[in-house]
């Protein structure tokens, strides 16, 4: 078969931050060491050579980077000092940019400005519907409160629902891209109907638990990894997407009962009032600490991208809790207006610019590769 | 105590191959030598390794005849367990200080008998059989070794007083004290030689841990007809190994251990060994894991191809890790990059880690003036192509692997042009 070779293929992926990669001499050090490449599924060596080699497509229909979770051994043992992690993080970034045929992600991941642009310009019409719908000065009046001043169902409709909407569509649409390149275009193994329902409540333990973190820390038994503290990015990256993941459900689909307290109290005050809040904050605080701290392969490359990630959640967590208070004390309408306006300039941008074109897409993405691979490793079983 | 005086033609630092014919083709041509080196005995690295590639010559049996000419030679006096303090060019000429340490054992009066070795009641590591022996606190350093004076360890001897009674020659001195000379010399020639990677210099292989994981050179001596065990044995149980791993670039072309250059001969030795291997464990499986085999020079590849032909398997993988189990095996993690080329866990009962050709420390350098060492710490040549064995400074040349990873054709080849660079070079100044 021929295979379509594209000689610039490799700069292209440096563009995405890969350092440098062309010092690679092949030599599989890194798959050797790599605590997650096993089987079929060897990696990163051969995904080096397939971008150095121009190799297209098959870099575009790769699944492997998506099960990489970036622990660092391959970068901190590889004799020619190629960082080959930060390697997987650009092809993470480049796949990013490939399963969006807008285009936007690629701006995103290759023009320093872009992205503030994009939120800059997501906030102005945010802003505008604000005007439009509340004016840009509260209207108190005696027997005005929070829910009459800026009611629920107004945001629900105005706001959520739409901006929802738009995530949705945008990420079916690359999803189903990112089936068509990985699946549909691998004729090597055909995946009967049958095993995409057997795999799903696999896929989804492996997901939600994100276990695959669990094989970073070498071959150490669980309890020593769990007291040298080797599993602590596990544990602060599952606190942050189980927060992240909480609210956003919270707030898009379950909006009234996210403002209103009275209902399933206790439930509403563990999850939101504790548990997601504290969760965010001291999810983005240690991550933004790693990146600062540059201790580990995996947090000393930092991307405009991966720093905007961590800032803008945190602001959306710090402009939450104070909407969160400013409601439950009562104390200010006029302050609760101004709170409620900042936390929809962060949330909203960050969520529509962030979720389907940056970063946040590996939310959906992950758990897609590790579906797809479980499949393919089930049909070949079958074979 | 006052220095002895002494004056020569050249001055050579260090009796290992190189060493040793440069100073024959200086002597040869009727200039005097005066030659030192910091170990007991002359001879170098090579002395210590079983055969050498590509012919399979055994290495004491042509090494021991260049030490037996160099010994007794007469325009060529050597100084071993000596350490140069400093070497200076003042007006045209070099000045060199050096110090012999005490043996502990008058030189002149002993016949080499080795009583003393017998009686002495104390036991300690043999750094000629790269620790997996054992000597005597008092000691010739080994069988062939040239002098034939035995050394007191003072650090280690329990001042008994055995051996200075059993001596038939009464030349037993515990007072013995250091000697110190300055020599005039009218051209130098360093070559020092080099150092094998450190076995703990990437911890994922477990080197100077894991029992056993073991250095080239602990291979050589294994495989030395006079080695420590008489025989292939494994270090952790004296079990005759079943299967031997060989683990190339294990400390060369890596830059994260700051050597990123090919060591050259790396390649060839464990081709070597595992030959060897073959002819002593019949039974066993010899595997190199290796990124590319470099056999660079003359009949080197159809070393290579006998290898093959011979069974050894050759497996394209670099090891990224090795793990240590139970039972004293150990387990190899590589990427075997053949077919499908996937990851694979791989177990053998012995290692030999192919580490590399390192420059010996700065140390060695820092008291001759002038003398820079290039990026990676060897000998800085700065006129390679053309002069390529003169060093910064005038009438200083350097060979053998002193300069960069060399095998034995090549650092005597060396060795033999800077013989005649020095020669030279004294001709030139002296009319
Ligand atoms: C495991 C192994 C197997 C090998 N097998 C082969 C083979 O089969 N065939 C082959 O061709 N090559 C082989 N080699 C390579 C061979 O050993 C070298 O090419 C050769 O020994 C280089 O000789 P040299 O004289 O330059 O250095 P060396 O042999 O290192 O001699 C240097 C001498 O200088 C002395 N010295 C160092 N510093 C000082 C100082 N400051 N003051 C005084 N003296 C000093 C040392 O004590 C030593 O005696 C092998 C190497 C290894 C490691
Ligand atoms: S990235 Fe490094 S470890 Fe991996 S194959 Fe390339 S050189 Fe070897
Ligand atoms: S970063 Fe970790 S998981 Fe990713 S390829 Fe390297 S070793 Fe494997
Ligand atoms: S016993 Fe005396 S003469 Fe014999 S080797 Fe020892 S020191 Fe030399
Ligand atoms: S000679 Fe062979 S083992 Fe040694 S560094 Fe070069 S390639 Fe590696």
């Amino acid at each position: 078969m021929a295979i379509k070779v594209n000689p610039g293929l490799i700069e292209e992926i440096k563009k995405y931050g890969a350092f440098d990669i062309s010092a690679c001499f092949n030599c599989g050090n890194c798959t050797a060491v790599c605590p997650l490449s096993k089987e079929k599924m060897s990696f990163p060596r051969k995904i080096i050579r397939h971008g150095q080699l121009g190799m297209a497509t098959s870099v575009q229909s790769s699944l492997e980077p998506w099960l990489c979770y970036y622990c660092g051994e391959c970068s901190d043992t590889c004799p020619r000092q190629a960082e080959p992690g930060e390697y997987m993080m650009s092809l993470r970034r480049y796949l990013i940019a490939k399963y969006d045929f807008t285009g936007i992600s690629k701006l995103f991941y290759t023009n320093k400005y872009a992205e503030f642009i994009a939120i800059f310009i997501v906030q102005l019409i945010v802003l505008a519907g604000w005007y439009l719908l509340f004016g840009l000065v509260p209207n108190i009046g005696v027997n005005t409160t929070a829910a009459t001043l800026l009611p629920p169902y107004i945001i629900h409709w105005y706001f959520d629902v739409p901006m929802a909407a738009i995530l949705t569509i945008f990420i079916i649409a690359f999803a189903f891209n990112m089936y068509y390149k990985t699946m549909l275009c691998d004729k090597s193994v055909k995946v009967p109907l049958k095993l995409y329902f057997t795999n799903l409540w696999r896929t989804a333990f492996e997901s939600a638990s994100q276990w695959r973190f669990s094989d970073c820390a070498g071959s150490k038994t669980f309890y020593s990894k769990l007291l040298k503290g080797d599993y602590n990015y596990w544990i602060m990256h599952f606190i942050l997407m189980t927060s992240y993941v909480s609210l956003f459900v919270g707030i898009v689909f379950f909006l009234d009962w996210f403002q209103n307290v009275e209902k399933y109290r206790l439930l509403h005050v563990v999850l939101y009032d504790y548990y997601a809040n504290i969760g965010l904050i001291a999810g983005t605080g240690y991550f933004a600490f790693l990146r600062i701290k540059k201790n580990f392969s995996r947090s000393k490359f930092s991307h405009v991208s991966d720093w905007m990630f961590v800032i803008l959640l945190f602001l959306t967590a710090i402009t939450g809790i104070s909407l969160h208070f400013a409601r439950v004390d009562n104390y200010s309408l006029q302050a609760f207006f101004y709170i409620y306006l900042i936390h929809m300039l962060v949330a909203i941008p960050m969520l529509v610019v962030e979720v389907p074109f940056s970063k946040w897409s590996h939310l959906v993405y992950r758990p897609m590769a590790l579906y797809f691979d479980n499949l393919k490793k089930s049909a070949r079983k079958l074979k | 105590m006052q220095a002895e005086k002494m004056e020569t033609d050249v001055f050579i630092l260090g009796t290992g191959i190189a060493g040793m014919q440069a100073a024959l083709d200086v002597a040869d041509a009727g200039k005097n030598v005066v030659m030192v080196d910091k170990s007991p005995s002359i001879g170098g690295k090579m002395i210590s390794l079983s055969k050498v590639f590509p012919t399979l010559d055994c290495a004491s049996c042509i090494t021991t005849p260049r030490m037996a000419s160099v010994s007794h030679h007469k325009k060529i006096t050597t100084f071993t367990y000596s350490e140069v303090r400093f070497i200076r060019k003042e007006a045209g000429r070099f000045r060199i200080n050096f110090v012999k340490k005490p043996r502990y054992v008058i030189e002149e009066k002993c016949i080499s008998c080795g009583k003393c070795e017998d009686i002495c009641p104390v036991l300690i590591k043999d750094e000629f059989e790269q620790n997996l022996g054992a000597k005597k606190a008092i000691s010739i350093p080994f069988t062939n070794a040239i002098p034939q004076y035995p050394v007191l360890d003072m650090e280690h001897c329990i001042a008994c007083g055995a051996c200075a009674r059993v001596c038939p020659a009464e030349c037993i001195d515990f007072s013995q004290k250091e000697r110190e000379y300055e020599l005039t010399a009218s051209a130098v020639i360093l070559s020092t030689g080099f150092e094998i990677t450190p076995m703990n210099a990437k911890e994922e292989y477990g080197g100077g841990k894991f029992k056993n994981v073991i250095s080239p050179l602990q291979m050589e001596r294994l495989l030395a007809p006079h080695g420590p065990f008489s025989g292939v044995v494994r270090p952790s149980d004296g079990k005759i190994p079943d299967s031997i791993a060989f683990v190339q670039c294990a400390g060369s072309r890596d830059k994260s251990i700051g050597v990123p250059y090919c060591s050259r001969i790396c390649c060839m030795y464990s081709i070597k060994q595992a030959q060897l291997l073959s002819g002593a464990l019949p039974l066993a499986d010899m595997t190199i894991y290796y990124m590319d085999i470099r056999a660079f020079g003359k009949g080197y590849e159809q070393f290579y191809q006998n290898a093959k032909a011979m069974g050894i398997n050759f497996v394209k993988a670099k090891v990224g890790k090795i793990e240590e189990l139970e039972s004293g095996n150990l387990r190899l993690h590589i990427e075997r990059q053949e077919g499908e080329s996937l990851p694979e866990e791989v177990e053998h009962d012995m290692v030999v880690l192919s580490q590399g050709i390192r420059p010996t420390p700065e140390e060695n350098f820092r008291n001759i003036n002038g003398i820079s060492r290039n990026e990676y710490g060897f000998i800085h040549l700065p006129s390679v192509p053309t002069f390529p064995n003169a060093t910064g400074i005038d009438g200083i040349f350097a060979a053998g692997a002193a300069v960069g990873p060399k095998d034995i054709v090549d650092a005597v080849q060396d060795a033999g042009s800077a013989a005649i660079d020095a020669l030279n070079y004294i001709k030139r100044t002296s009319r």
